[in-house]
């Protein structure tokens, strides 16, 4: 159990970073994306500085940057959000490659990077962030008047414009802020759990979120659930793959695979087809007819 | 002092001019009808007023005070309100949340839920407009949601009401409704702009009536110096006489049509009373939100017919035009020339003749970004002249797609154009090309809306169409929320209501008729 | 959806071109930041793709397997799908490559391709049905299955059931058998590694283009990809176009592994990571969906694949390559973003 507050805040953070996006009418693939940059950037920072918190700040600003690129093509350009977001993951594959080969010298892992404490039951502070920031989302969503608008953009943005709310900027905003908290997930995996930046990261678990998102319902709580129910299939696998001796019998490719064909198999088995918000990956055109 | 006043306003888009130099004001406790056909320019100068678009030139002034253009966060703060044609509410939020967005009560940082609920209620009762606060908009009719439009904008203070074409979907009782609702508003000190291009309604809750045409002021005359006639001709801008759909399009009354010596439908004794081409017996089926849609639904279409379907929005019309082509399944029976089964799938009820003009055509019958000459083949790539075998038979298309193109006089004429760059009146006149035309011909035609959002060439070119199907025997079924379109070419008219039929009328039965029949409190004699 | 995609570049061709050369550009300033020198980088890069019997035979094998991994993308975008799962597809294909290849018959060859593009044609199937039948994202469900495959293959297969007997230590390096050669793809030029698979992957790309253009089933699927819900009003069977295309777009993506094994590893290998599949991507986006285009963009990402490994020679990490793909895909994104430039060119 405690296996499971350890992994789950990555996909947590970052499932809720797709929530914000797409209810505000974005769709966001590029989560894995922003997630490695601030896999990376927690590393670096905290090889750096020194302290693992700076780390998680580099890491958070990292994934805002990378998010601004997002947000400038797909709403001041227009671009089909969905290829705007797999762009991004591959430059996020590239650029970061060869930022470990160049900062680092490395093509697998980065050296030691300092760690965020942990307390006497052995979680960080990011495991208790991974409880409590859903709750307080959902506060956010559906009782405050930003949350509101946040809300009516996703599903009718002419309608919020005509009451005067400012759709692209408010798009804008709670792109940024997906990627902060997808950058603070990719950070926890690499200052949090790891302690290093491995080249892999985030290894699928940004596409992991974006399922979640979608088990979720594209509710706070939902998504939340959702990754929290995947890190614990995570967990269980690593549990089973161990005590059953895997790598002995080179069945590890097995276990690996399980949590995300397990992934697959939940959304197929059909979550009640409750759709998208309804402007989700539609541009908004301030002059359209 | 004027409520609203805009002065030489101008406002194009790509090279055409929409507005072209318009002046008009409006005074407090007044109300100001706006008509012309449609593209005539009037959702263009509203939103213009309201900030929406910005004028190329031209200025705004509300209460005296000028108003920076393309803000409409400006304009709603000036006391400007405007209820669009298309609603502006979002689905799934509820009634008060839709109202109060934008300016959201607060309490330490949060809505204040309770006192945005407490005062929604307040002001719909204050001007007697029933509504749930609590109700997600997803869930309510049309009236209803036309209602929190309104009680939107009068939360805000709005004190220059702006309605787009209320009455389009709304019953004939309901547009009695809103007609006492504006004069309320007028008596309570509030100025109202009202568009339409209903003239009988037009003159019966307005104080002046300006007529615009092809982006320019024709006339404003108050409404005691005028009639629907002359309205009418002003607003097409020719004699009635040359234009009898377009006169009863407008709603001259068929009284008045009649006096003017004007038949809007020519001779169709081709209806052959002993040969039913399409009989439904006990239609049923579930609409999208799995409400019942159709209601053990009968009727027949003989050949060479038009049953003209009226009825208010949401009643069964939409699942009709499903169930016929495929789209929907349904029990009961359908039989179209004695065979049923042929509505299975698109693909079968196509291969059995039947074609459709839907109601949304950028979704349902185009592929927008395919040329025109491609989305003249859709349906039947696999036939000549369209292929050859498996392969496509360039050269047959690019031919018969000219010979479209020609006849049903879509612009440009160029094959290869792209379908979504093609204005609203030219791609409905693509459809209906392809439909009708562009094979063996139909059977069974099955139009819903037609001519919505069309102008009166496009329009024309689309009855004439449906007229032609109809000489050359096929059964035609046309679905519109336009009772004076259905007047102007069906034979018959069904009315629907809940799901099943709630009677049969002439076309030239009374508004309060059809209005019963719509509402379901009068049972007509007449059977399918 | 093709035309949706690329509908904003009135002109993609153009829009192509542009986003080619800014991308180079800003590689070109990226190195001179870093301090190396860019004249130097990009003349090995060139070397490395063009230069001599050897380095041209490394751009067309690797050209090949990117215009399949490229039209096997497009196939997907005809229908509206995005297709990310190119690579999980392009490992079963090659993994059915090497098994069947194992055969000593002078039908091996034929029989390892097309048992690679059926298992590839299978694993590109199920997104296809899991999202006409229930509806689940393309995206989702390509990228669950690429980790899906590459743990089954990797992780188990052939470190596992399928290694080469001998193998003995834990992490088996070896691979699979080697394949028998008959099962070879036949190399032509001497010096160079070229072999049958360049031509193969044009003949491919022209065969797509006839079927996309010419045939009445391509033009079902165009039509479905750029609108749905117009299509099955008008009789064709949309689910059952999109299962197809997402087959042939998998069986594709198989083909293109099973050339990598058939033609340059003979096996399948313990350690393999080839990106071949998510370059297919780029490729197909640059290439503007279309097939003629996707072959061209294939060429080119094909010599810098080759030419990058040359770029350690100036002291740059080979990955920069991915590094300029990625930005390419990413302006491509953005046709509108030349936009201004196109209006002062013209003007």
């Amino acid at each position: 159990m405690n296996a499971i507050l350890d992994f789950a805040p990555p996909l947590v953070l970052a499932a809720l970073g797709g929530v914000l996006s797409e209810r505000a009418g974005v769709v966001n693939i590029g989560l894995e994306g922003m997630m490695r940059f601030g896999a990376f950037a927690a590393a670096a920072g905290a090889i750096w500085s020194g302290s693992p918190w700076v780390g998680l700040l580099c890491g958070a600003i990292a994934g805002a940057a990378s998010a601004a690129v997002h947000a400038l093509l797909s709403l001041r350009f227009r671009a089909d959000q969905v290829v705007s977001g797999i762009a991004l993951n591959l430059v996020a594959l590239g650029l970061v490659t060869y930022l470990l080969q160049s900062v680092f010298g490395s093509s697998g892992v980065s050296p030691p990077a300092p760690s965020l404490p942990r307390d006497r039951f052995g979680h960080t502070v990011l495991a208790y962030a991974a409880l409590v920031i859903p709750v307080l989302f959902h506060l956010w969503l559906s009782h405050t008047a930003a949350g509101l608008r946040v809300r009516a953009v996703g599903e009718h943005p002419r309608a919020a414009a005509t009451l005067g709310v400012r759709v692209l900027s408010l798009r804008a905003w709670c792109v940024l802020g997906s990627g902060v908290l997808a950058g603070l997930g990719g950070a926890t995996l690499s200052v949090g759990i790891l302690g290093q930046f491995d080249s892999r990261m985030p290894a699928g678990q940004g596409f992991m979120a974006l399922a979640a998102v979608v088990f979720g319902k594209w509710t706070p709580l939902g998504a939340a659930g959702a990754a929290f129910f995947f890190a614990a299939a995570d967990a269980l696998q690593r549990q089973l793959s161990f005590s059953l001796h895997a790598a002995d019998l080179r069945l590890e490719g097995v276990f690996l695979a399980l949590p995300y064909a397990l992934t697959l198999l939940v959304l197929a088995l059909g979550i009640g087809r409750t759709r998208a918000p309804a402007a989700d990956g539609v541009p908004y055109e301030p002059e359209g007819r | 002092m004027k409520a609203l006043e805009l002065s030489a306003i101008v406002k194009r888009f790509g090279g055409l001019a929409a507005v072209d130099g318009v002046s008009l004001a409006v005074a407090p406790g007044e109300v100001l009808a706006l008509v012309g056909e449609n593209g005539a320019g009037k959702s263009t100068l509203i939103s213009v007023a309201c900030g929406l678009y910005q004028a190329d030139s031209g200025s705004v002034r509300a209460f005296d005070r000028e108003l920076p253009l393309g803000d409409p966060r400006a304009a709603i703060d000036a006391g400007l309100g405007v209820v669009y044609q298309h609603f502006m509410l979002v689905g799934p939020l509820t009634v008060w949340e839709n109202v109060v967005l934008g300016r959201e009560p607060r309490r330490f940082g949060a809505l204040d839920a309770a006192r945005a609920r407490r005062e929604v209620a307040e002001a719909a009762q204050r001007f007697g407009l029933s509504l749930e606060v609590d109700a997600r908009i997803e869930t309510l009719g049309v009236g209803a949601q036309q209602r929190v439009e309104i009680v939107k904008q009068l939360w805000r203070g709005a004190r220059v009401l702006i309605l787009a074409d209320p009455t389009a979907v709304l019953s004939p009782r309901e547009a009695n409704e809103l007609g006492k609702t504006v004069r309320a508003l007028a008596a309570d000190g509030r100025a109202v702009i009202f568009i339409s291009h209903k003239l009988r309604e037009v003159l019966a809750v307005a104080d002046r009536i300006a007529v615009l045409r092809r982006g320019k002021l024709v006339q404003v005359t108050p409404r005691t110096e005028t009639s629907a006639a002359q309205l009418a001709e002003a607003v097409m801008g020719r004699p009635l006489g040359a234009e009898p759909d377009a006169a009863a399009g407008l709603g001259v009354p068929a009284t008045e049509r009649l006096t003017l010596g004007l038949s809007s439908r020519d001779d169709h004794g081709n209806a052959n009373a002993n040969l039913s081409l399409l009989e439904a017996r006990d239609l049923a089926c579930l609409s999208d939100r799995g409400r019942p849609g159709l209601r053990g639904l009968s009727f027949d279409i003989r050949r060479g017919e038009v049953l003209g379907v009226a009825g208010v929005d949401g009643n069964g019309q939409s699942e009709l035009a499903e169930a016929l082509t495929g789209l929907r399944r349904a029990t009961g029976s359908l039989r179209l020339g004695g065979a049923d089964g042929f509505a299975r799938t698109p693909a079968s009820a196509r291969k059995a003749g039947v074609v459709h003009l839907p109601e949304d055509r950028h979704r349902r019958a185009l592929c927008l970004p395919l040329s025109v000459e491609e989305n003249l083949a859709l349906g039947r790539q696999r036939d000549a002249p369209y292929a050859r075998g498996a392969l496509i038979d360039r050269d047959g298309r690019r031919a018969k797609a000219h010979e479209l193109v020609r006849d049903y006089d879509v612009r440009p004429p160029d094959p290869l154009a792209r379908a979504g760059d093609l204005s609203g009146g030219n791609q409905q006149k693509l459809v209906a090309a392809r439909e009708l035309a562009g094979g063996a011909p139909p059977r069974l035609v099955v139009a819903v809306q037609p001519t919505r959002g069309l102008d009166l060439g496009a329009s024309r070119r689309v009855h004439d169409a449906l007229r032609d199907a109809r000489k050359q025997g096929a059964a035609v079924l046309i679905i519109s929320l336009d009772l004076d379109e259905l007047r102007a070419v069906s034979d018959r008219i069904l009315v629907l209501f809940d799901g099943s039929q709630a009677g049969i009328a002439a076309p030239d039965a009374s508004d309060e008729e059809l209005g019963r029949l719509m509402l379901g409190t009068a049972t007509s004699t007449a059977h399918a | 959806m093709r035309e949706k995609l690329f509908a904003p570049a009135r002109d993609p061709l153009w829009s192509a071109l542009a986003a080619v050369l800014v991308s180079l550009l800003v590689s070109f300033l990226a190195i001179a930041a870093t301090g190396r020198d860019p004249l130097a980088g990009f003349g090995n890069l060139a070397v490395g793709a063009l230069a001599g019997p050897g380095p041209l035979g490394e751009t067309a094998i690797k050209s090949a397997v990117l215009i399949l991994t490229g039209l096997s993308v497009a196939i997907a975008f005809t229908v509206g799908l995005f297709n990310i799962g190119a690579e999980g597809q392009l490992i079963w294909g090659g993994l059915a490559a090497a098994v069947v290849g194992r055969l000593d018959s002078p039908v091996a060859l034929p029989l390892a391709l097309a048992a690679a593009a059926l298992a590839g044609g299978g694993w590109g199937f199920i997104p296809g049905i899991l999202k006409v039948r229930r509806g689940v994202h393309e995206v989702i469900s390509t990228i669950l299955l690429n980790w899906v495959a590459i743990h089954l293959v990797h992780g188990w297969l052939v470190a596992g059931p399928l290694a080469a007997a001998g193998g003995g230590a834990s992490i088996s390096v070896a691979g699979t058998e080697p394949i028998s050669h008959a099962a070879w793809l036949p190399r032509f030029v001497t010096g160079s590694r070229l072999d049958l698979g360049f031509p193969l992957a044009l003949l491919i790309a022209a065969a797509v283009w006839f079927l996309l253009t010419r045939t009445a089933r391509g033009f079902e699927w165009r039509a479905v990809g750029a609108g749905a819900e117009a299509a099955h009003a008008s009789g064709i069977p949309s689910g059952r176009r999109v299962c197809e295309a997402m087959a042939l777009s998998g069986a594709l993506a198989g083909l293109a592994g099973a050339l990598l094994i058939l033609g340059t590893e003979h096996k399948y290998p313990g350690v393999f990571r080839t990106g071949y599949g998510f370059d297919g991507i780029a490729v197909a986006l640059l290439g503007g969906g279309t097939a003629a285009g996707t072959a061209v963009a294939g060429v080119f990402f094909g010599a810098i694949r080759a030419g990058a490994t040359r770029l350690q020679l100036v002291g740059i990490h080979p990955s920069f390559a991915e590094l300029i793909q990625g930005i390419a895909v990413l302006l491509v994104a953005a046709p509108r973003i030349f936009l201004p430039l196109w209006k002062r060119l013209r003007a």
